[in-house]
């Protein structure tokens, strides 16, 4: 069986737990976050004829104070960054992040707006998140709170994490 | 040729002019084959060969490493050539500058002999410690024994029973990727999570790592024991993987060598893949059998036989099962005598009130028992008694039991030597000869004996009265045949007026004077006479003279049924009524029964009294 890892980045609040926790149901508590700064969870998922596990690092919500664990990208196979929606601010540290991030490694990300079921209310125009968008290797809207379209994020990113096997 | 000597400056388009020129000159005619042949192989190809060799160094550079892979990689010569020139050069150096590679290896082989060095000293203390709690303990002692008996040092045979430990669980985790490579377990269950156990222990040796590392010294720190009360995780570090092995009790440093030397021999045989590994754990399905090989166990079965065995509860438990054992068998044999001393007919003079146990005190047996009887102990002798614990409670009581009316009979014999006693079933014959206050004596004391005649006929026809006596005693008897009709002459019992009923203290006189009829009788008896007794009823002068004549003949009637009732012959009494009395001082209170005797001498009225 093909395991990937793969990380879930994000400002502090943006909802990335929720993401998982509507996806997975975890075996370790969520204490770990604040201990350690990651949780591990897993997930079967296909990627075409491929049975893919999952295993995805949830890591503490980063802000302007406290930066994130990089070494825990080590071995990744992909990454999402996970943004709010209603909080234009996030999509500013989620790009902070991304840059971050693409200095120590190179591999397939994922850029999630979530809180989709709420109304956007950042300023950024359509032509401006397009650009956003193109740092990453896709990029989906998606709302923990209903569970819209959280299964399809996780399948495009094992997809994205399978990439360099020459699946997709 | 003038054309390729005037273009001396641009060798390489020369060459290549020359050999365009030769291919064509081939195709075209030999005559120019054998030109170039001179020109190149001649006296004068210093021509051509000159500018080659000048530009040789930039020539060789542009393919020198491309070259060198190729020819190794065809014949693998180059490092053949290479190695001893470079193993020269590496020794030529060190030996020339000794302290500059000193200090470039200090810092990393330091490390490492740092490292090792601290492993051998966590374990040899650990070992140490062991010995030194065993050293000077009864286990410590027994230790010692057993090692002298094995032909074994102390401290080695310490060290084998030093380590009981059992291997749950074994991981090979992919460093990198914290991602389980394979999982092995003693439960299989364990092997579910394994995946996510790996990639959390993989996060938290990177956060031990992240966090306790220092960028000065670059001396990257890893988790080598995660340890609690009685479970540790022991955390073997590879630079491709990782082997964890999950551990209840204490492991010993020969299961640390086999950690480290299973990790190496997988590092050995999977590097390539490990270096490739990109998610697919199945190039490492045949590290089973390696990492099984981990899976061990080291309890010392004396060990386990001392924790399987609480002595102090067995000995308790079969100490507590051998009293419940003598107790019920006690029960047992106690019950069986019980039912013994029930079943068998009891001694004359001994009635068993109660007999049972009583828990542990044994068997508690009431019994009342006469005097004359044999004693409880000796009667009980005849039952086997020793394992029992028999408590007895005695009351004396006076039996009526033929035996022991006879044995009191006896006793009261004995006090008259002269006599010769013959017992014949329910008669008791005696002879001799006794002065009659001795015989009056012998009847007395046998009359007092209870229920003696129930039970017994006395026959005295054999006991002759001394005849020098004779008269003497005749007197006598006849004063206390006199002395006794006096006495019963006196007797009267009153009536309430109307009533033919004798309260209860009059009752009881009647009692009394039964018993004095009978002294009566058996005196005159003595003295040769007959005698009959009238009881006489009388009423007072109230009333009719037929009903005071009722009455008074009730009231005789009456007291003579009692007097029959204590033991009076029936042929011996007559009662009579005799109606009121007609005396004025006793007129109103003559409600009574007097007793009056009439008697005779026997060799006088004898054929007379037949007559009445």
């Amino acid at each position: 069986m093909i395991a990937k890892k793969v990380c879930l980045l994000g400002p502090t609040g943006v909802g990335k737990t929720s993401l998982v926790r509507r996806y997975i149901e975890g075996l370790f508590s969520e204490k770990y976050l604040t201990t350690i700064g990651v949780k591990v969870d897993k997930k079967l998922t296909m990627v075409g004829e491929l049975e893919v596990q999952l295993m995805i690092w949830d890591m503490e919500g980063t802000d302007r104070y406290c930066g994130f664990q990089s070494r825990y990208l080590r071995g990744a196979s992909a990454y999402v960054v996970v943004v709010d929606q209603t909080r234009a601010q996030t999509l500013v540290e989620g790009m902070e992040i991304d840059n971050i991030v693409k200095e120590e490694y190179d591999i397939p990300s994922l850029l999630v707006i979530n809180k989709g079921d709420l109304e956007a209310s950042w300023h950024w125009t359509q032509e401006e998140l397009e650009q956003y968008k193109r740092h990453f290797d896709a990029a989906i809207i998606t709302s923990a709170k209903m569970g819209d379209q959280v299964e399809e994020m996780f399948t495009q990113l094992a997809s994205l994490a399978c990439r360099l096997q020459g699946v997709d | 040729m003038n054309q390729l000597e005037g273009n001396g400056n641009d060798e390489k388009s020369t060459i290549d002019d020359t050999q365009a020129m030769n291919s064509k000159g081939i195709e075209q005619n030999k005559g120019d084959m054998q030109r170039v042949r001179d020109l190149l192989l001649g006296d004068n190809r210093d021509v051509v060969t000159s500018p080659v060799e000048q530009d040789a160094r930039r020539i060789v550079s542009e393919v020198f490493s491309e070259a060198l892979f190729d020819r190794q990689k065809k014949d693998g010569s180059v490092d053949q050539v290479i190695l001893p020139i470079v193993e020269n050069s590496v020794e030529n150096s060190i030996s020339n500058h000794r302290e500059q590679f000193i200090g470039y290896l200090y810092p990393l082989v330091g490390s490492l002999v740092r490292k090792s060095v601290t492993a051998f000293i966590t374990e040899f203390l650990e070992k140490t410690n062991e010995l030194i709690e065993n050293s000077f303990t009864i286990k410590g002692l027994k230790w010692r024994y057993r090692a002298w008996r094995t032909g074994v040092s102390f401290s080695e045979y310490a060290a084998s029973q030093t380590f009981q430990f059992r291997v749950k669980q074994v991981l090979l985790i992919h460093r990198k990727t914290g991602l389980l490579l394979k999982s092995v377990a003693l439960d299989h269950q364990l092997n579910e999570n394994a995946d996510i156990v790996s990639s959390m222990l993989g996060a938290i040796n990177d956060f031990v790592s992240d966090t306790f590392t220092s960028e000065k010294v670059n001396d990257e720190q890893n988790l080598g024991v995660v340890k609690t009360e009685n479970f540790t995780l022991l955390i073997k570090q590879g630079p491709y993987a990782l082997l964890v092995a999950a551990i209840n009790g204490n492991t010993s440093p020969h299961y640390n060598d086999q950690l480290d030397s299973t990790l190496e021999h997988i590092h050995r045989l999977y590097l390539d893949e490990l270096v490739a590994f990109e998610g697919d754990d199945l190039p490492f399905e045949n590290c089973e059998k390696p990492l099984k090989d981990c899976l061990v166990s080291e309890l010392k079965p004396e060990i386990e036989a001392n924790q399987k065995r609480p002595w102090i509860a067995i000995i308790l438990s079969l100490a507590g099962l051998s009293g419940m054992v003598y107790y019920i068998v006690l029960w047992w044999l106690n019950e069986n005598l019980i039912a013994d001393i029930k079943q068998t007919n009891t001694p004359p003079g001994i009635v068993i009130r109660s007999i049972q146990q009583d828990g542990v005190k044994g068997i508690e047996l009431h019994v009342l028992r006469d005097p004359q009887a044999i004693p409880t102990t000796e009667w009980l002798q005849k039952f086997d008694l020793e394992q029992h614990t028999l408590n007895i409670h005695q009351e004396y009581y006076f039996s009526a039991d033929p035996v022991i009316i006879q044995l009191r009979a006896e006793q009261v014999l004995e006090k008259f030597p002269l006599i010769t006693v013959a017992w014949n079933g329910g008669t008791l014959s005696l002879s001799g000869e006794l002065s009659i206050t001795e015989y009056n004596e012998l009847q007395k004391d046998l009359d007092s004996i209870l229920a003696f005649k129930n039970n017994f006929t006395l026959d005295t026809k054999g006991v002759a009265i001394a005849q020098e006596k004779l008269n003497e005693v005749a007197n006598q008897q006849q004063m206390l045949f006199q002395k006794a009709l006096t006495e019963i002459q006196k007797a009267q019992f009153d009536f309430p007026v109307a009533s033919a009923e004798l309260d209860a203290t009059q009752v009881e006189k009647t009692s009394q004077l039964a018993d004095d009829l009978e002294d009566l009788l058996l005196l005159a008896s003595i003295n040769q006479y007959s005698l009959g007794i009238i009881i006489i009823g009388t009423a007072d002068s109230l009333g009719a003279s037929s009903a005071n004549d009722e009455i008074s003949q009730t009231r005789a009637e009456y007291v003579k049924s009692l007097l029959i009732e204590n033991g009076i012959d029936n042929r011996e009494i007559m009662a009579v009524g005799i109606g009121k009395i007609e005396l004025e001082q006793v007129a109103t209170t003559a409600r009574k029964v007097l007793i009056n005797v009439v008697y005779h001498q026997n060799t006088l009225v004898h054929t007379e009294q037949k007559g009445n």
